[in-house]
């Protein structure tokens, strides 16, 4: 893998993710991470844009705030680092409980399921808030576990 | 450069109250409310026998996940089914995610689930 440090800013606006989403596909796919790893970070990174969207900014209105998005390769660790910066009301993650999918369905609810599905394909979650100023939630993806896991898989085809 | 509201969405009677459904493109916090539209526009017209072409979906978040969820509970409510044909491998490994891959029934091919419907 090589290293990389990139950013992006977006404003608050969902026609943004697909921008968000080749960000990260072209950058991390130029760094040579494996193609099911991307896939599951542009998960993790969409899911969490749109969490900024729709509840760290739900009160103003469409692309007049912005989100920073960090991506850096670190190849001696072995990882993907992920930085969201934003400017909207404190959403902490951590206080959002694992949905009960059970009653997920049986109530239709819509939302609620990304903060669940960060941490699934996440190694390391971490939020930071700044009273009046931001919130930083930072996302770890550690390759070596899925990419020999990839390989192993590779190694029983051949 | 993929674009945003990247998402068509056909549809095709089937005969009786079955419709299909091919989804390409985009399932994500944008585009999912126009195939919720789609999908609760045929519940208002009767229909509750849904089969969902998924193999052109390249890319789904929870928020596509959520309204596949959501016509699957208001076709069984109602007393019809929703279910998959070949999902794509965002949409299977999403489900697996979620821990919902048993949850859908899915079919290798169109007239397969469409026999499901006509017990044919």
């Amino acid at each position: 893998m090589k290293e990389r440090k990139v950013e992006l800013v977006v404003s608050n606006m969902t026609e943004n993710l697909a921008t968000v989403r080749k960000f990260v596909m072209d950058t991390l796919a130029d760094a040579g991470v494996s193609e099911k790893v991307v896939r599951k970070i542009i998960l993790a990174v969409d899911e969490a844009v749109t969490n900024i969207i729709r509840h760290a900014y739900e009160e103003f209105s469409k692309g007049t705030r912005t989100i920073d998005i960090k991506l850096c390769t670190y190849p001696a660790r072995k990882c993907v680092e992920v930085t969201l910066h934003d400017s909207g009301k404190e959403f902490n993650p951590d206080e959002v409980k694992t949905p009960n999918m059970d009653e997920h369905i049986r109530l239709r609810k819509k939302y609620g399921l990304g903060i669940f599905l960060i941490r699934k394909v996440m190694d390391e979650v971490n939020y930071m808030f700044r009273t009046g100023e931001e919130n930083i939630l930072r996302m770890v993806k550690y390759l070596e576990n899925d990419e020999e896991k990839e390989g192993d898989k590779r190694d029983a085809r051949d | 450069m993929e674009k945003a509201s990247e998402l068509k969405v056909e549809t095709r009677k089937c005969g009786g109250k079955t419709v299909v459904l091919t989804i390409h493109g985009v399932l994500d916090a944008h585009t999912s409310s126009q195939l919720e539209r789609r999908i609760f526009k045929l519940f208002d017209s009767g229909v509750h026998k849904i089969v969902a072409d998924l193999s052109g979906v390249k890319y789904i978040s929870s928020a596509g996940a959520g309204v596949l969820i959501s016509g699957m509970q208001e076709a069984s409510e109602k007393g019809g089914d929703f279910v998959f044909v070949k999902p794509s491998t965002s949409v299977k490994e999403l489900f697996d995610l979620l821990g919902l891959a048993s949850m859908f029934k899915s079919f290798p091919s169109v007239s397969e689930a469409i026999a499901h419907f006509t017990g044919r």
